[in-house]
């Protein structure tokens, strides 16, 4: 099959369901065009301002896509390319679409507070606890998976490692000159886009090979997380961010230019098998390895943080919510793709060998071959462009574990009480740091279904909470409550799945079967909370 | 479909890509967030008194009133509202995940 075909079908249909399913949300949500909404009643400045519904939507695309669609699709692609699609195009737009525009909705609803404080309004105290941990938790899941990710695609092109290395020294002299020296930044950002090139081609040069294992990798990125994380956001963190959207853009321009020049036919199975050995079932194992491109967790605290505080009137949250999720639908189509071109054979070994950026460096690098530039250079060039945003992941990841950590020892009652060492700044983020690496040495094939249910676990949750809204509101709330089920039956199989399946080998992997049965035990107390507020028939607790 | 409406929706895609390649954005809010996080602090140690903590300077800061006064209505329903600070930091970075 012709992949462009494949590509524009499945445009055809977001657009479709776009205008009738789309239309059919907002209606019975009752969305509200002269509604005044956050943006307006409590505009300040800096968080809450209207923005203009199409840039909006640009923002709220370019926070929800990263390195998730492209993972997930690839990782998947060992059962065929067809499911995989089939689950993008269905889960996008009657689970995902759902679930994003929903979070947006009820938090444009609360005052654009973000999903955690929406659950703390509804659950109480212990409920914030209980969704502390389940945060802090799968937050050491997202490090140890990008560090693992990582660490692979650095053995298997070790000039993706090396340059990694000058790029983030690079960036630091960039926020350095900027930011300490008063550079002007556009000067300082066509010299940082030039010597970001440079890099590429040193890199290439000199690689890490002798010696750099995979647990040397691992070491060497919890080391620079730890800092990372710690050191003020000028000095690393936004310089990098800024450098890393030039890597990000001209990644997309090449993926897409090569699509259209190329137009390759999908050389792969349609559909491998049920099984694909070492209990590896399509169900449940396939809704949690592909999250972003079809739901994920993860937008409801986008959607919830920034987003909702901007918008500008109620009936931009279906553009918004709804639409972003689509486009990032398409956006995981264009990875099955790059996946699915590569033959099934080779897919194997690629996968074994560098994990799933190292599928989509080699695809990219195919794509981009096609028009002139060699394809050693164009692996490399993508593996740093992802490899970028992994780290950007794991810096962001780590911070915010530590902030949780250090509020979930935070009990004095008053000022002169000794405070717990567990809260200590550097104390929190080397116990965050530290756990999620020694998580990443087990590597990442074992460490992303557990992630990849923790994430949906939080979807779930999200759901749970537009229902009872929607309850409460006196609205039908089906088209949330049958994707609230689907998500908990789906998480509740594969965390028993993955629990059975790790036991086998418990002394190698305790820690996976620990956090596996913690996530086990919250998924239930979460879901008997759920039954209880959905059944209940006066619910006073949710907020109208 | 007429010139107008071609010609708004030539608009909006360009103003989606703006907003999807807004560069600066991202890592500027970041930059403004923490320096909106230390004047909040700031204000919290010279008027901490409006939220009821006793503030033994207050006297003195009391001469910066004029020049904080805007600031003070949106920095007090911040104080008021905050439940708790990662629920609060978790919409301010995004994951990419």
């Amino acid at each position: 099959m012709n992949s462009l075909i494949l590509v524009l079908s499945v445009i055809i249909i977001f657009i479709i369901a776009y205008a009738t399913y789309g239309s059919y949300l907002c209606k019975t949500w009752g969305l509200d065009p002269k509604k005044q909404t956050p943006a307006h009643t409590m505009e300040d400045g800096v968080d809450y301002c209207p923005a203009k519904a199409p840039v909006l939507l640009g923002h709220h695309f370019a926070s929800i896509a990263g390195a998730g669609p492209i993972v997930g699709p690839i990782q998947a692609a060992v059962f065929g390319w067809l499911p995989v699609m089939l689950w993008i195009v269905i889960g996008s737009i009657f689970v995902g679409g759902v679930h994003d525009m929903g979070a947006l909705f009820a938090s444009v609803r609360h005052d654009g507070k973000s999903l955690g404080e929406v659950i703390h309004s509804t659950m109480g105290d212990t409920g914030r606890k209980l969704f502390s941990w389940f945060a802090w938790l799968t937050l050491i899941l997202v490090i140890a998976a990008f560090t693992a990710i990582c660490a692979g695609l650095f053995v298997s092109t070790p000039a993706a490692g090396s340059t990694s290395i000058l790029f983030i020294i690079l960036a630091i002299a960039f926020g350095f000159f900027v930011y300490r020296k008063g550079a002007g930044l556009g000067v300082s950002t066509v010299v940082g886009v030039v010597l970001l090139f440079a890099c590429i081609w040193l890199g290439m040069r000199f690689q890490f090979t002798a010696g750099f294992t995979k647990s040397t990798w691992v070491i060497i990125l919890v080391a620079y997380i730890t800092v990372a994380s710690v050191a003020p956001v000028w000095i690393l963190l936004q310089p990098r961010d800024y450098l890393n959207s030039f890597l990000l853009y001209a990644m997309i321009i090449g993926a897409v230019l090569g699509l259209v020049i190329l137009h390759p036919t999908i050389e792969a199975k349609s559909f491998v098998a049920f099984n694909t050995g070492n209990m590896n079932y399509l169900f449940p194992m396939l809704f949690v390895t592909v999250a972003c491109g079809a739901i994920s967790g993860f937008h409801a605290l986008v959607g919830s943080g920034t987003t909702s505080k901007q918008i500008d009137n109620e009936k931009d949250v279906k553009l918004i919510g709804y639409g972003s999720m689509l486009i990032e639908g398409v956006l995981a189509t264009i990875a099955i793709i790059t996946a699915t071109y590569i033959a099934t054979p080779e897919l194997g070994e690629l996968l074994s060998d560098g994990g799933p950026m190292n599928v989509f460096a080699t695809g990219i690098g195919n794509f981009m071959q096609s028009f002139g530039i060699p394809f050693e250079t164009g692996k490399v060039f993508t593996s740093l462009a992802i490899s970028a945003f992994a780290l950007t992941s794991l810096d962001t990841a780590t911070r915010l574990g530590r902030f949780i950590f250090q509020e979930l020892f935070d009990n004095r009652q008053s000022a002169d009480e000794k405070a717990n060492v567990l809260t200590n700044k550097y104390v929190s983020t080397v116990i965050t740091a530290g756990l999620g690496g020694l998580l990443a040495v087990m590597g990442y094939a074992k460490v992303w279904p557990i992630f990849g249910s923790a994430n949906q676990l939080l979807a779930a949750l999200a759901l749970l909470t537009l229902a009872a809204y929607l309850k409460k509101s006196g609205k039908s709330n089906k088209v949330a409550v049958i994707p609230t089920i689907f998500m908990f039956v789906v998480t509740f199989a594969a965390l028993v799945l993955l629990i059975i399946q790790k036991s086998a080998d418990f002394a190698t992997n305790w820690i996976l079967v620990i956090i596996a049965a913690i996530l086990l035990v919250l998924a239930v107390v979460l879901a008997r909370f759920g039954y209880k507020t959905l059944t209940e028939t006066t619910e006073e607790k949710i907020k109208g | 479909m007429d010139n107008e409406k071609v010609k708004e929706f030539l608009n909006n895609f360009k103003l989606f890509f703006q907003g999807a390649t807004d560069f600066n954005r991202k890592s500027q809010s970041l930059l403004m967030k923490e320096s909106h996080n230390e004047m909040d602090d700031f204000i919290l140690l010279c008027f901490g008194d409006i939220l009821g903590i006793p503030i033994p300077t207050s006297y003195y800061s009391l001469e910066l009133l004029p020049l904080i006064a805007d600031d003070l209505d949106g920095w007090q329903r911040r104080m008021v509202s905050r439940l708790y600070i990662w629920g609060e930091k978790w919409g301010d970075f995004d994951l990419d995940a």
